[in-house]
This record gives structure tokens, C-alpha cells and sequence, in this order.
């Protein structure tokens, strides 16, 4: 199944990554998929960004290279604060998915508790920035850079959040925009590539 | 954006309360503000009633019954509420400010965006409520220690007693003065609320400043927005401006 638009197609569950040329561009592609600008940067990936967010309908999630987390929440709060701010039950059902999806990655949710952002390692603040746009239920997942600045072990890990993302919703989008190339996620589709083919 | 639009925003998008995430920065803020500030308010609003009760009967050589209507002109409609929204602002209001800049500056308020969350309902509207409620509650703790630790102190102190300064004072207080401290203290808190969140989170329509002159700007004109407000409270309240200056038609 795809996603058909103006002629172009997004097929379900694609996996593409997108190298940025600089920091700015990279942030200008991030506010293009959260709809905060009319129009992506333009370049040569412009029209594939187009089909991504059209192809989402908005519903898109970005995990952050930092996590984009709040420091006067804890790391928990922060986890749970984008669902839990749009569910607006009021038995906070997000409480409970994020406590699943940090047992399914291998970590104790309890820890997370009123432990402040500020102490966190740049990989757990990356792992809470995860899980807070997993429970996002987005179509579209962007992952900001996720394995850069990390060692080899941390890069395995965060791999492996993103294989638990992908088996857990095969027929969701991925976009990796990251500075530089890399091996993890070699595998995914390079957008410009897929533009030049189309 | 300017001050009445950003008010508008906020008494608009008051249900943004019906959420969880800014329920509890709701809460967060009355903590930050309001026990902040409670905590700094006793030996100095005992201090004041105590000094109006002193300066009136020796000073001016009044009665018990004349200290206790000055008592309660002064503390209940002009310096309890003034007293209370100048330790908000300073205690709080700056730290809220600092704070919100720093948010900016660190990109949070970008990233709430992107997550789809506005500023305005996460940030501004449970602040400008926080800052409210605290205020009327600073306010009435004020004038309870101010008119109580007033009254005690001078029965204690001088030659009057507790009983006559305590009977004066219920004949003279009403409930008028409880609603004008009510609407009083709350706008306050309202004006001090939207003019933290327009300098700390940059909202205005000029550029965003750095955190200190986001701090210095918020203090400054949260206390003139105070003074205004004040003015303007008394004309359509009392009829009268500027100390009987300008009187209303």
C-alpha cells in the first residue's frame, strides 16, 4: 500500500535519510515536517519533503539529536508531556504505553522519575526524546541525527530503538536527517537518490 | 503581539486548564510564586500594621478608633494589595522571567512548537492564572498578618486595648473591602502574568532581548502596568485620581 499524491508516491513503511549539508538546513527541514514553515529549504530534496508531509498529514514526530526536552520537567514528565498534552483523557493513558515502550527498550521507567534532565547522558536524553515521539503515534517519524556524537555500543543501542519502532509499526515513515553519513543507517533509502529515480 | 492581544489569547484559550501537562504548570507556578512570596510576608506586614496603629496614635495623636479606620483604609484597599504584587513581582515575576528567557534561548519554546504544542496554552495562560490566584492569596495573607500582627502588636505595645482595636476594626472592615481586594489583587496578578510572558518568552513584536534585559524590563513595567492599573481601579472604583487631583464627573 502507498500513499498517492499528485502523482507522486510515499509507499508505507518507507525508510529514507537525508544529509544535511549544515545545522541550518537540518533545523529548516525539522520546521518544515512539524508545519511551523509554509516551505521546506530549497534544494534538490524540496518536492520529496513536500510528498513526506503531505504523505503524513501532519501527523509527524521528531525525535531530537538532544531529545528536546524542558528542563523544568523531569525526564519521565518530558517522555510522557506531547502525548499526555493532545490525549486530554483524563486517565493520562500515555503514563502507561511509555512505561511499555521503556520495558520493550530495557530500561526502568521508574529511574526516570523526578530525575532532572540536566543529569542525563546525551544518549538517555536521546532515548527519552525516542519514546516521547514514539508516543506520539505519528505516521511520520523524523529522527534527528540520532546517532551522531555516540560511540559504537550507543550507536547499536539507538539502532535497535528504531528496529523496535519498525517492527512494532512496519507501515509507518522514517526519515533520518543527520550531518554525516551514516553506516546505521546505510540501509535507508537516500532521499535524493529516490527523487533522482522518480 | 501586543499586550491586549496576548490577553485576549489567554482568557480565550483558558480551557487549555482542561489538560493535564498544563494543570500541573499551573500548579508548578502557584508554588513558585505563590509560597515564594508567602514566605518573605510575615515580620513585614506584622511590621506595617503595627507601624500605621504607632504613627497614627502618637504621631498623630489619634484614638484607637481613628488608627484602626486608617488601619483598614490603608492595609485593606491600598498597601496590602500594592505590598503583596511588589513582593510578587520581585520575587517571582523575576525569576519567571528568567526563566521563560531561558527557555527561548535554549530553543525549548521551538521545540514545544514542533511537538505541537503552543506556547501560549502550555506556557502563558497557566502562568498568567498562577499568577493571579497567587496574588489574591499573597494579598488576603497579607492583610490577615498586617491587620492581625497590627492589631496584637499595638495592644501588646502601646495603651490600647486588644478588645477596643478588635471592635473598631469589625465595625469598620465590610465585605466590599474583601470583593475590591479580590478584583484588586487578581488584575493585578493578571497584568504581572502577561508581562512576564511577553518580555521572558519574547512574544512582542519587537526582536526578543537577552535574559537580563528581558528580567529588567519585565520588573520594570510589570510595576508600572501595577501603578496604571491601580490609578484607574481607584477612578472607576472611588471616582477619584491622583489623590483627589482629578475627580470623577
Amino acid at each position: 500500500m502507498s500513499a498517492a499524491l499528485g502523482g507522486a508516491v510515499v509507499p508505507l513503511g518507507a525508510r529514507y535519510r537525508l544529509l544535511a549539508p549544515a545545522r541550518p538546513y537540518r533545523d529548516a527541514v525539522l520546521r518544515y515536517l512539524a508545519g511551523l514553515d509554509a516551505e521546506p529549504p530549497q534544494d534538490g530534496a524540496a518536492p520529496k519533503l513536500r510528498e513526506l508531509r503531505q504523505a503524513a498529514g501532519g501527523r509527524v514526530a521528531i525525535a531530537f539529536e538532544d531529545g528536546g526536552l524542558l528542563q523544568w520537567l523531569d525526564a519521565w514528565q518530558n517522555a510522557i508531556l506531547p502525548a499526555d498534552f493532545h490525549a486530554l483523557e483524563k486517565l493520562r493513558p500515555a503514563r502507561r504505553r511509555a512505561r511499555g515502550i521503556f520495558a520493550a527498550l530495557g530500561h526502568d521507567p521508574d529511574v526516570l522519575a523526578g530525575r532532572p534532565v540536566g543529569g542525563l547522558s546525551l544518549l538517555e536524553s536521546r532515548l527519552v526524546g525516542f519514546v516521547k515521539a514514539m508516543l506520539m503515534e505519528a505516521d511520520l517519524l523524523v529522527l534527528d541525527g540520532l546517532h551522531e556524537r555516540l560511540g559504537p555500543e550507543e550507536q547499536q543501542q539507538v539502532s535497535g530503538w528504531i528496529r523496535l519502532f519498525r517492527d512494532r509499526y512496519p507501515l509507518r515513515r522514517l526519515l533520518y536527517v543527520g550531518l554525516h553519513e551514516e553506516p546505521a543507517v546505510a540501509e535507508f533509502d537516500d532521499l535524493r537518490d529516490d527523487l533522482r529515480r522518480a | 503581539m501586543s499586550y491586549l492581544a496576548l490577553a485576549r489569547d489567554v482568557s480565550l484559550n483558558l480551557g487549555a486548564l482542561a489538560r493535564p501537562p498544563v494543570r500541573d504548570v499551573l500548579v508548578r507556578q502557584i508554588e513558585r510564586t505563590g509560597a515564594a512570596t508567602l514566605s518573605a510576608m510575615v515580620l513585614r506586614a506584622a511590621g506595617i500594621g503595627t507601624l500605621i496603629i504607632a504613627y497614627t496614635t502618637y504621631v498623630l495623636a489619634a484614638d484607637a478608633a481613628l488608627a484602626v479606620r486608617i488601619l483598614v483604609w490603608a492595609v485593606l484597599r491600598e498597601i496590602g494589595p500594592l505590598f503583596a504584587v511588589v513582593m510578587l513581582v520581585l520575587r517571582s515575576g523575576s525569576a519567571v522571567a528568567a526563566e521563560f528567557a531561558l527557555m527561548r534561548e535554549r530553543g525549548e519554546l521551538q521545540r514545544l512548537a514542533m511537538m505541537g504544542i503552543g506556547v501560549r496554552d502550555y506556557v502563558v495562560v497557566p502562568t498568567v492564572v498562577a499568577m493571579a490566584l497567587s496574588n489574591v492569596v499573597v494579598t488576603f495573607y497579607f492583610q490577615f498578618l498586617a491587620v492581625g500582627g497590627g492589631i496584637l502588636l499595638s495592644a501588646l505595645m502601646m495603651d490600647v486595648s486588644l478588645d477596643e482595636l478588635t471592635e473598631h476594626f469589625f465595625a469598620l472592615a465590610s465585605l466590599w473591602d474583601v470583593v475590591y481586594t479580590l478584583v484588586k489583587s487578581a488584575g493585578f496578578g493578571v497584568l504581572v502574568g502577561l508581562v512576564v510572558s511577553m518580555h521572558g518568552l519574547g512574544l512582542g513584536a519587537r526582536k526578543p532581548v537577552a535574559l537580563p534585559e528581558a528580567v529588567s524590563r519585565s520588573v520594570m513595567q510589570s510595576l508600572v502596568a501595577v501603578m496604571a492599573f491601580n490609578a484607574v481601579f481607584a477612578y472607576l472604583v472611588f471616582g477619584v485620581l491622583l489623590f483627589g487631583i482629578v475627580r470623577a464627573p
